[in-house]
């Protein structure tokens, strides 16, 4: 596959694209890894007042997290034409969508924000629903087919309602079983289910 | 006047090219400005309300930017290097900036225009130009 375009669908996958807008031209932005946004910020802070190199680092944050710029340079040194504040200012929103936030109202913010876009995805709460029904993490299901999700989230959903029994025998059937309630001393009829969780074949 | 004198004269401002109009006020051939327009594309003009005084400048670019900041020496002036650079008229010069025709925030209300100019926003306004994919 193009590396372009399997940038594109891993970014996209990752609800980690953003689009920037300015007067004249746009760019289509991902966020860098935590570990590496965090280096940067590192950088940054410690080095605020060397004007050239926060440059040189905004010019590298830009480099690597701008996918794609709409429309397109037609030379290398167009970059170098660029209105100061657009490299500044995606830098800043690149780092801004990378790391983590830098106070605990903005964390909550933040959150929220998710929380709130997560239940309207669908496709993710079924993910969930799968992945608590069986031993798959979210990042397993990434590659499956559309049916395959349905269908395991049906069968998640069973189990989880108590309706559908994995059982590996005969032996794992329900039983039914007589015991004696120790409050009112009378026996009482109970059936035993038995779940096993594990990933279906 | 009337409203209708009103929006008459508004109709025929709107329809002047505002290079005309910045001509008209600071004496400037109209080739002049058509020539940086040509070289620079995007060029403004500010009047400060008070002194009358107009300032024709144009955006930072990036290369210039990296240029300016790595070459202040210790002590030295960011707005007023970059004024320097960027303002088209008046010519800006070191004895120009020690008159009293450049007010106490003349240089710095100019920087931030130019600034502004150049694309650079604050992070509320930078978020608004943000989508999620």
């Amino acid at each position: 596959m193009d590396p372009t375009l399997s940038s594109w669908i891993e970014g996209i996958q990752d609800s980690s694209f953003y689009k920037i807008d300015f007067p004249a031209i746009s760019f289509i932005v991902k966020a860098l890894k935590l570990n590496q946004a965090q280096a940067f910020k590192v950088v940054l802070d410690i080095n605020s007042q060397n004007l050239s190199l926060v440059d040189r680092i905004e010019d590298e944050i830009f480099k690597i997290g701008v996918v794609e710029v709409i429309p397109p340079f037609e030379d290398e040194d167009d970059f170098n034409y660029l209105k100061a504040g657009i490299v500044s200012t995606v830098a800043m929103i690149i780092l801004k969508i990378s790391a983590p936030p830098d106070t605990a109202e903005e964390l909550k913010s933040q959150f929220d924000e998710l929380d709130a876009s997560l239940s309207k995805d669908t496709v993710n709460d079924m993910r969930l629903i799968i992945c608590s029904a069986f031993n798959y993490k979210p990042e397993d299901l990434s590659d499956w087919t559309w049916i395959k999700l349905l269908t395991r989230f049906i069968e998640a959903q069973k189990i989880l309602s108590g309706r559908l029994l994995v059982t590996e025998n005969t032996s794992q059937l329900p039983q039914t079983r007589t015991i004696v309630d120790p409050r009112t001393k009378r026996e009482i009829d109970i059936q035993e289910f038995v779940i096993q969780r594990g990933r279906p074949k | 006047m009337s409203d209708e004198e009103l929006t008459k004269e508004k109709t025929q401002l709107a329809e002047v090219d505002p290079l005309v109009l910045v001509a008209k006020e600071t004496g400037i051939d109209l080739k002049i400005l058509n020539k940086w327009k040509e070289e620079f594309v995007d060029i403004y003009a500010t009047k400060f309300p008070i002194s009358g005084k107009v300032f024709i400048y144009r955006g930072v670019s990036r290369e210039e930017w990296r240029t300016i900041r790595e070459g202040l020496q210790g002590g030295a002036n960011l707005d007023e290097k970059l004024v320097s650079v960027c303002t088209l008229f008046p010519k800006i010069t070191p004895d120009l900036l020690r008159t009293s025709d450049i007010k106490a925030w003349t240089l710095e209300t100019l920087a931030n225009q130019i600034r502004m100019a150049s694309d650079f926003y604050p992070d509320q306004v930078a978020f608004e130009l943000v989508t999620k994919l």
